[in-house]
């Protein structure tokens, strides 16, 4: 295949440099690890800051600090960039925290800038905080009560030891919301948010630059997140049925490979055109405190409870017997492959990918190499290495099976 | 099949000379091979096409560094005009095919028809390679675009001949298609500011046929109207792509040569019959909405997409228990700003002042800073929305389907680089409005 130059001429060239010189390396290197990737005429430029602090680090009776610090550092700096061409998005998880500018790219170092001591230097402005906390207030209040509420918090209880952090709702609880002051997320930030710590990817009009960690963020689980699965039943006079089937698996399962699990499954339980039975099927990966597990979570009307259960579970447990093979692996892996590289498509979602990569692994994934390097093999042992799944219903007593 | 081989210019091309004419049904690609790592032989094939356009020298000058200057435009003799616009993002690659169609007054409706048909031909094989598949009408005609792997390219464009083939007699799926669209007609004209705005724009461009159609045109588009009208527009010649990709454009052109009608096939069906009125049933009165609108005289003014982050700026400052807002709707040669608002009863007068006082109070609030503001508003969201490869397609194949202009996209964000708050008061005075539409709702 024959492919034309890289289309990087004198203005947006120029964009580059200025973004490798002035707003760029001299920070860049403070960071734990870094990633650019150029991109041929791109609009815009994105980079992630991936912050290894989440809801699970906040105190016990101030939940909610890590998504307040979060969110009010990010209103602050988009009020600061409004009409710059930037704009910034936060993501505030259970272990991490990710801010992603977004900015044409003549705006794109001073944004950077802006960011970065916003995120590191500045203290959390108080005035902005209490928006985010009464905007935080609102919504949570909103969803208090809601079956959907209930099912999550139930299910993310059995990802994790009991009373582990990690598994309270990100955005806290009414109670802790009414409590926390600016100064407990200035405490949170000041203690946690570190460029040391932090990793740091760009993608647009750059030049492509690595400085990977080469080093894990935490040190891989030698056993799987448990060793024996259970099934618990929860009965709610509602209208629809949640079941959620979560299964360990070892470390030693590659990213890729596990994200290609997760789509054939997706494929294998919500084919096209989807059953009228169910409302939604999510099979994802979720990084649990005592390691990697994938869930998958499924809304149904309550008839069909026990047999998108038996479904769901016989799916998974057919996939070692009869892993893809042939002309299906290739169809499956070629679906996996557009797929995967179309999510990427925006410069937003792939720096997003490439910090993440950099905080878990040490290193960025080339995904479409990985892909390829994907076998029929690799996918059969990844499957054969699921542990015994955790499985929650949430849903009303038809008196169905309650075992 | 015999091949010729022909020098022209610096290209050696090869054609075919027995190629199949009128409507076939694409085959499928294999599903085994990787075009990126095992380039099919029968891809590198039968082209003989003319560069309108050369490829851009490597001296380019800053202006041409764009991302959204193509890089050549070419086209094959009685096949579609391709604009290249060379690149790798992320080793995916995108194809939007623009189809102009102009119809009739008892055709309305059937360009969306004949999108919905082709989504549903494209939607099953596009799920078996995980691609992405659009059909819509614009107010020039038909937009098919897909999406995909790079290495998937040949089936990429096997999907695009899916979507441009002639529509197969499927009187059920014709049938859900025209009922879907009417029930869409229905809640549209329920909903007020969805009337207001069909007010206005039938007030501004009476002689505009919706491309919605209506209750009657829908019922009478039946499989011979719709096939006169696919005949009509759909001929290779008058066709257009915009393939954002990082493969030659020869390997490309070989997929994209067979697109749609060839020869004389068009047919037609007499004069049709004139479309009655419909009534759709009103329900009951709550609220009164008012619209205003001001229409340019451009297709591409970035003027417009200024002034109406003002407005909404303006709209968004001010508390209100009204509810008001600031739309655009393009019509097929420009552009038309409508600000509309629902009051209840006691609320209503009041409402329809501050519509009114709106622009000319934006108009008197303009200064450097905040068209210089609303302006990096609108590169960022422009910029965003063309970040990935279909964006960027879709970007430049909607300008290139406005004007006929391959670098309108280019023109329209240079354009937007230079709005100063001289050049947005003036355009402001050019305006041509307010038209009016109230509704009770």
């Amino acid at each position: 295949m024959n492919r034309r130059r890289p289309f990087v001429c004198a203005t947006w060239a120029s964009l580059a440099i200025l973004i490798g010189s002035s707003a760029g390396h001299a920070q860049l290197t403070t960071y734990a690890a870094t990633a650019t990737r150029g991109v041929e005429r791109a609009t815009v430029v994105a980079g992630t800051v991936l912050l290894p602090a989440g809801s699970r680090h906040d105190g016990a009776t101030t939940a909610g600090s890590a998504w307040l610090a979060g969110h009010s550092i990010a209103s602050h700096a988009n009020a600061t960039l409004a009409g710059s061409g930037a704009t910034v998005s936060v993501s505030v998880a259970r272990s991490t925290t990710a801010f992603t500018l977004t900015a044409v790219p003549e705006s794109w170092a001073t944004a950077w800038a802006t960011l970065d001591t916003l995120i590191f230097d500045a203290p959390i402005d108080p005035a902005t905080f209490d928006v985010e906390r009464r905007l935080a207030t609102t919504q949570l209040a909103f969803r208090v009560g809601s079956p959907v509420t209930d099912f999550q918090a139930e299910a993310f209880a059995r990802l994790a030891p009991p009373s582990d952090p990690w598994a309270r709702t990100p955005v806290g609880s009414l109670e802790s919301l009414g409590v926390i002051t600016p100064e407990d997320a200035e405490a949170l930030r000041a203690q946690h948010y570190r460029r040391g710590s932090s990793a740091v990817a760009i993608v647009g009009a750059v030049d492509d630059v690595s400085t990977p960690s080469g080093s894990r963020s935490s040190i891989p689980a030698a056993t799987p997140a448990w060793l024996s699965g259970d099934r618990t039943v929860l009965k709610q006079d509602v209208t629809s049925a949640w079941i959620s089937v979560a299964y360990p698996v070892p470390a030693s399962i590659d990213r890729t490979t596990l994200e290609f699990l997760v789509d054939i499954i997706q494929d294998a339980l919500d084919p096209v055109p989807p059953d009228p039975e169910r409302y939604s099927v999510d099979v994802r990966i979720e990084e649990a405190p005592g390691g990697t597990t994938v869930v998958v979570q499924i809304a149904v009307i309550p008839d069909a409870a026990d047999r998108w259960e038996a479904r769901t579970v016989n799916a998974v447990a057919a996939l070692p017997e009869a892993p893809p093979t042939g002309e299906f692996f290739d169809w499956a892996r070629r679906r996996f492959r557009s797929r995967r590289l179309l999510a990427e498509g925006g410069a937003e979602q792939s720096s997003a990918r490439m910090a993440a990569d950099l905080l878990r692994d040490g290193e960025v994934r080339d995904l479409d190499e990985n892909i390829w390097a994907l076998t029929e093999a690799g996918v059969a042992a990844a499957f054969r290495s699921f542990g015994d799944a955790r499985i929650l219903r949430l849903g009303p007593d038809l008196g169905l099976s309650g075992r | 099949m015999s091949l010729r081989t022909r020098r022209t210019s610096s290209y050696q091309i090869r054609y075919e000379t027995d190629r199949p004419d009128t409507a076939r049904s694409p085959k499928a690609p294999s599903g085994a091979f990787s075009f990126a790592r095992h380039p099919p032989t029968q891809m590198i094939r039968i082209l003989t096409f003319t560069f309108l356009l050369g490829s851009l020298p490597s001296g380019a000058t800053a202006q041409d560094a764009s991302p959204f200057r193509p890089d050549s435009v070419v086209q094959a003799p009685g096949g579609p005009t391709i604009v290249m616009v060379t690149v790798n993002p992320g080793g995916t690659a995108a194809l939007r095919l623009s189809v102009p169609l102009t119809e009739n007054a008892a055709e309305a409706g059937a360009g969306l028809v004949l999108a919905r048909l082709a989504l549903n031909r494209m939607g099953g094989p596009a799920r078996q390679i995980g691609a992405r598949v659009h059909a819509e009408r614009t107010p020039w005609g038909i937009a098919y675009r897909v999406e995909g792997a790079e290495a998937d390219i040949e089936y990429l464009t096997y999907l695009l001949r899916l979507a441009a083939q002639e529509p197969a007699s499927e009187p059920h799926v014709r049938a859900a298609i025209r009922d879907e669209l009417a029930s869409d007609l229905k809640a549209r004209a329920e909903a007020p500011l969805e009337r207001i705005l069909s007010d206005l724009v039938t007030d501004a461009a009476p002689a505009e046929i919706s491309t919605g159609g209506t209750l009657e045109t829908l019922a009478e588009l039946r499989a011979a109207r719709l096939q006169e009208v696919w005949s009509r527009s759909h001929r290779s010649a008058r066709m257009s792509v915009v393939a954002v990709t990082g493969l030659d454009s020869e390997v490309l052109l070989a997929g994209l040569d067979r697109l749609g009608a060839t020869g004389d096939t068009a047919r037609s069906l007499g004069s049709p019959p004139a479309p009655q009125a419909s009534e759709i049933p009103v329900p009951a009165a709550l609220r009164t909405w008012h619209g205003l609108a001001w229409t340019d005289g451009s297709k591409l003014d970035p003027h417009a997409e200024v002034l109406a982050t003002l407005m909404t700026g303006h709209l968004e400052a001010g508390a209100s228990e009204t509810e008001m807002t600031v739309r655009r709707r393009q019509l097929s040669d420009r552009s038309m700003l409508v600000l509309a608002g629902g009051a209840y009863a006691r609320n209503s007068a009041g409402m329809r002042t501050r519509l009114l006082d709106l622009l000319p109070a934006v108009r008197a609030s303009i200064d450097g800073p905040s068209v210089t503001a609303a302006r990096m508003q609108v590169a960022l969201a422009l910029a965003r929305a063309a970040g990935d490869s279909g964006g960027l397609a879709e970007h430049i194949g909607w300008g290139f389907e406005a004007t006929g202009n391959p670098f309108a996209a280019v023109a329209h964000y240079d354009a937007l680089s230079a709005v100063t708050a001289r050049s947005l008061t003036e355009y402001i005075d050019t305006l041509t409005g307010p038209l009016t539409a109230s509704v009770t709702r």
